[in-house]
Parts: C-alpha cells; sequence; structure tokens
C-alpha cells in the first residue's frame, strides 16, 4: 500500500496545523492510510517533497500559488472529521487512482 | 547523599526550562505508553525545540532593544514593543533574577488546574494553544511580581490560578459570541488573548453594520495576502516601523548603535532581525509542542468528556477569509491612528505597533467582527480596536513599569484593568 508524506499548514505551523493535525492522524487511521503527517508554516512548505498539504480555505491560495507540486486541500472546519475524511477521499484518493 | 541528588535535579533540571520540558514530555510518553525510541526522539526533541525557542526570541529582544533606545535617546519618551516573543525573552530574563524564569513550570501546572476546572465544573473548556499557554505564563508571572510584589511560592501559586481561570473561563465567555459562526453545537472556543477583546469587538461591529452585508461578497486586492507568510509579514512590517523610527532619530543619534554601518540600512538590519528571530523561534515552539500537545490533548481526552477545544487564532479565519484580510488592515490603521492620538496628547509613553497583534489579532478580530457586523462592522470594530490596543499597551507598560508589553488586545483591555487595580491595592511597582 502507498505510503503517504502529508503537510498541514498555517501561518505560523504552530497552534491551528498542530490541532489539524491531530485530527487527521485519527483519520487517516480510521480509514487506514499509512501517512506521516507533519506541521509547517507557508515559507517552510513549498521546501519539502509531500503528496498533499491539508491548508485553511483561507491560506489554500497562497499555499497553491507557492509553487509546491503536492495537492493543496483546502479545510474549512478543522474539527469536522467527517469533512476530513470526505475531503480525504476526493482530492488525496481520487488523485492516486489516475 | 540523598539530599545533593535531590537538590541537583531541583537546581539543574527542575529550574532549566529545556530540561523541565524534556522531563514533562517523558512523562506524557509513559502516559501514551510509546516505546522507548520514539520516547527517546520525542524526549530530545522537546529539550532543543526549547532551547531553539530561546535563540530566537534573544534574537528579537536584542532587535528590538536596538530601535527602543534609539527611539528614546532621540525623542525623550518610553518606547515600548508591544511584540509578544519579545516580552516573553525580557520578562523571563528578569524572572531569572528572582529565580522564576522557568515559566513552563506555571504553564504545565496551570494546565492540570484548567484540566480539574473543566472536570468538576460544568464548564468545559481545555486551552489548546500551547504557545499562547507559555506565553502567558511569562505575562502573568512577571506581571505578578511587578504589580504586586509577589515573590517564591506565593508568585508561582498567584500565576497558575490566574493563567488557569483565564483559560479555562474566558474562552468559555467569549464562544456565546462565536455562535453566529459556529452554531450552537461545534465544541470550539478562541484559545488566545483575544477572548474579552473579541467579545467588545463583536458588539462594536454590530454597531456598525449588518452581518448580511458580508465581507466575503467584497472584492480585496490580492496584495494582502502576502501577509499570510509569517516571514513576509515580519519582514515587510517591522522593517518598515524601524525604518522610519531610524529616519525620526537621525543618522548621528543611530550612529551610536550602528558605529560605521549605514543609518538606514542599520534599520533594515534590525527589521530583518525580527523575521529571522521569528523563524527560528517557531521551528522550535514547533518542535516542542509536536510532543506536548498529542499527549496534553490524549490526557484531557481521557479526563474530560465533553470538552471544549480553545484553540488558535488562525482555525477561524476560514469563516472569512476575507474578513480577515479587511480586519488586518483596518487594524493597521488603527494602531497608527492611535501612535497619532499618543503623539497628540504628548504621552510620555509610546508603544510601538507590532506583527502579532497586527496581524493575527487583526484578522481574528476582523472574521469574529463580520459575523455580527458584516464589512462595515470589521471596518469600523477593528480599527477602534487598533486604537484602544495601541493606547492601551502603552497605559498598561505605564502601570507594570517595563518597555516590553505581549501587545494582545486582551492585554490592553481586561488586563490592563486587573493590573491597574492590583497595582493601586498593593501600593508600589517593583
Amino acid at each position: 500500500m502507498k505510503k503517504y508524506k502529508i503537510g498541514v499548514c498555517c501561518t505560523f505551523g504552530a497552534g491551528s496545523s498542530m490541532m489539524l493535525k491531530m485530527n487527521l492522524s485519527q483519520v487517516f487511521s480510521k480509514m487506514g492510510l499509512d501517512a506521516t503527517v507533519e506541521v509547517y508554516d507557508i515559507s517552510g512548505v513549498t521546501s519539502v517533497e509531500l503528496d498533499a498539504i491539508y491548508t485553511s480555505a483561507a491560506l489554500a491560495q497562497q499555499v497553491a500559488s507557492s509553487g509546491t507540486s503536492a495537492i493543496v486541500i483546502p479545510v474549512v472546519n478543522y474539527f469536522d472529521l467527517a469533512e476530513l475524511e470526505e475531503l480525504t477521499k476526493k482530492h488525496l484518493l481520487a488523485a492516486g487512482q489516475e | 547523599m540523598l539530599k545533593a541528588i535531590l537538590n541537583f535535579f531541583i537546581t539543574q533540571i527542575f529550574q532549566t526550562p529545556a530540561y523541565f520540558m524534556g522531563l514533562v514530555v517523558l512523562l506524557g510518553c509513559l502516559f501514551l505508553r510509546k516505546d522507548a525510541k520514539s520516547t527517546l526522539i520525542s524526549v530530545i526533541k522537546a529539550v532543543v525545540g526549547m532551547m531553539i525557542l530561546s535563540i530566537g526570541a534573544g534574537q528579537l529582544k536584542t532587535a528590538s532593544q536596538n530601535v527602543i533606545e534609539i527611539f528614546t535617546m532621540r525623542l525623550g519618551l518610553t518606547g515600548v514593543s508591544t511584540d509578544m516573543w519579545t516580552a516573553v525573552y525580557a520578562y523571563i530574563e528578569e524572572l531569572n533574577l528572582i529565580n522564576m524564569g522557568n515559566v513552563a513550570m506555571v504553564m504545565i501546572t496551570a494546565w492540570v488546574v484548567n484540566l480539574l476546572l473543566a472536570k468538576f465544573t460544568p464548564i468545559k473548556t481545555i486551552f489548546l494553544t500551547g504557545h499562547v499557554a507559555y506565553c502567558d505564563s511569562a505575562f502573568i508571572t512577571f506581571f505578578l511580581y511587578k504589580v504586586c510584589g509577589l515573590t517564591g511560592g506565593a508568585l508561582f501559586v498567584g500565576a497558575v490560578l490566574t493563567c488557569a481561570v483565564y483559560w479555562w473561563l474566558f474562552p468559555a465567555i467569549l464562544r456565546r459570541f462565536l455562535t453566529p459562526m459556529l452554531g450552537e453545537e461545534t465544541p470550539l472556543t478562541l484559545g488566545h488573548n483575544l477572548c474579552i477583546s473579541g467579545l467588545i469587538t463583536t458588539q462594536l461591529a454590530r454597531l456598525f453594520g449588518k452581518k448580511e452585508e458580508s465581507a466575503e461578497n467584497l472584492k480585496l486586492s490580492g496584495w494582502l495576502s502576502i501577509f499570510k507568510d509569517s516571514v513576509v509579514a515580519y519582514s515587510i512590517i517591522m522593517s518598515v516601523i524601524y525604518v522610519t523610527i531610524i529616519l525620526i532619530a537621525g543618522p548621528e543619534i543611530v550612529a551610536k548603535k550602528a558605529g560605521s554601518t549605514n543609518y538606514i540600512v542599520y534599520g533594515l538590519n534590525q527589521g530583518l532581525t525580527m523575521a529571522v528571530g521569528v523563524y527560528v523561534l517557531l521551528s522550535g515552539v514547533r518542535m516542542f509542542l509536536n510532543e506536548l500537545i498529542p499527549a496534553f490533548k490524549g490526557f484531557s481526552d481521557r479526563l474530560v468528556k465533553g470538552a471544549i477545544a480553545a484553540v488558535d487564532s488562525p482555525v477561524f479565519w476560514s469563516y472569512g477569509p476575507n474578513a480577515a484580510l479587511l480586519g488586518f488592515l483596518f487594524t493597521v490603521l488603527g494602531q497608527f491612528a492611535g501612535v497619532g492620538l499618543l503623539a497628540l496628547f504628548g504621552s510620555p509613553v509610546m508603544a510601538i505597533p507590532s506583527v502579532i497583534p497586527l496581524f493575527f489579532g487583526g484578522c481574528t478580530l476582523g472574521v469574529f467582527a463580520n459575523a455580527w457586523g458584516g464589512w462595515k462592522g470589521v471596518i469600523g470594530a477593528t480599527f477602534i480596536m487598533g486604537i484602544i490596543t495601541i493606547c492601551g499597551s502603552a497605559a498598561l507598560a505605564y502601570v507594570v513599569g517595563t518597555n516590553f508589553v505581549p501587545g494582545h488586545s486582551d492585554w490592553s483591555t481586561l488586563w490592563l484593568g486587573v493590573m491597574f487595580i492590583l497595582r493601586t491595592l498593593f501600593g508600589a511597582r517593583v
């Protein structure tokens, strides 16, 4: 099975992205995905190779235009685990099947 | 022999913030039943993360201090930095003199008290913003020391209880005012120094506009979004502010600090050093929080059922990305208007705006204001809060007697009031 490298990104990479990281880890383990999740700030996230970057809907455009090759996934409610699972299926898993 | 070991443990491990944090993380790992390998990694990262933090914060302090001194030399006014991390470093330096510099100990104990309060009372807030908890611990400890003259055990207990109540009660009060944004059910609230000021902002916003005219329908310049990158925000904002101060001071005065370096280049160097300091600091903060927060969350999940998580401000920006940027813009204008007012009324203390209150404060208050008063509400409320924040910061510096204040708007409102009352009661500053 594919092992995913996932980045979580916010302005500072300290507070809100940590929450998203914990919630995502929970969702991934429930879905049975093998993934490592690391936290970054906007400047740092572009310099690493990642499969996908989950970030706030407020920052997604900024992250996407920074030249990263990862799939950028905008999240509205960090604590809505159903939304996170939905987004993961729609963006991350769908892209893997192409 | 036993006494010597205990003494070593207390003075060398317990009172050294980095090792203390390592110890806490070690306990967390044991609690989460991690294996030896990942426990070792976690403990090392927590210790090194704390050391990186203090190097970054030291950079911030040096750069701010240089500019403040130049400011004071030229204008004879007391310059005050409003950067929270700079304040943390400056306060810990001073607290070290009375052996109270390990504020991580206050933080961890206050967290435990927060958990107990949430477990045994109907208010279920758990404060999860680790870096803010660390800063608050430094701020509260320092203020109680300066304003009430507390030291030792009394200071420790006072700071722990004050932090715990602040983290537990005030996010819960704010939660009611976030309903237009989050609904009734979402178990979330803000865990940051913007609780009382957030509440004031929503009520101001209501006076200015209607929530139906949302800021999300406006078209804003794409340029504003470059400030979402903290390196860019710090570089631009701090360079502009510091170079302006340097230009006011003039080459002769700056030369006392800058030596042979051109005075404008010197100002630019200090501004960019702020960006460097913050970047270094955050990589350290990220490192130790990565180890600490999951352990704390695992602990609180097991202990407190139905907890309301008090979390960092950017979580809320996705509820109004446009409102956030509009709030930032008018907080900048408001804070500079505040600087103008301080100058106009001949204030002996001048607060210098800084990135965190401008951007993180402005964006967050903007989103809150939008939920109550639409774009007109954002403009009116964040502008007024900008003025209050900067004037309140100057007043807080005066009341406490320091060149460094945290800068966020709760410190300029709620805590300014508390410290003013405490100072009146206790009579003197240290």
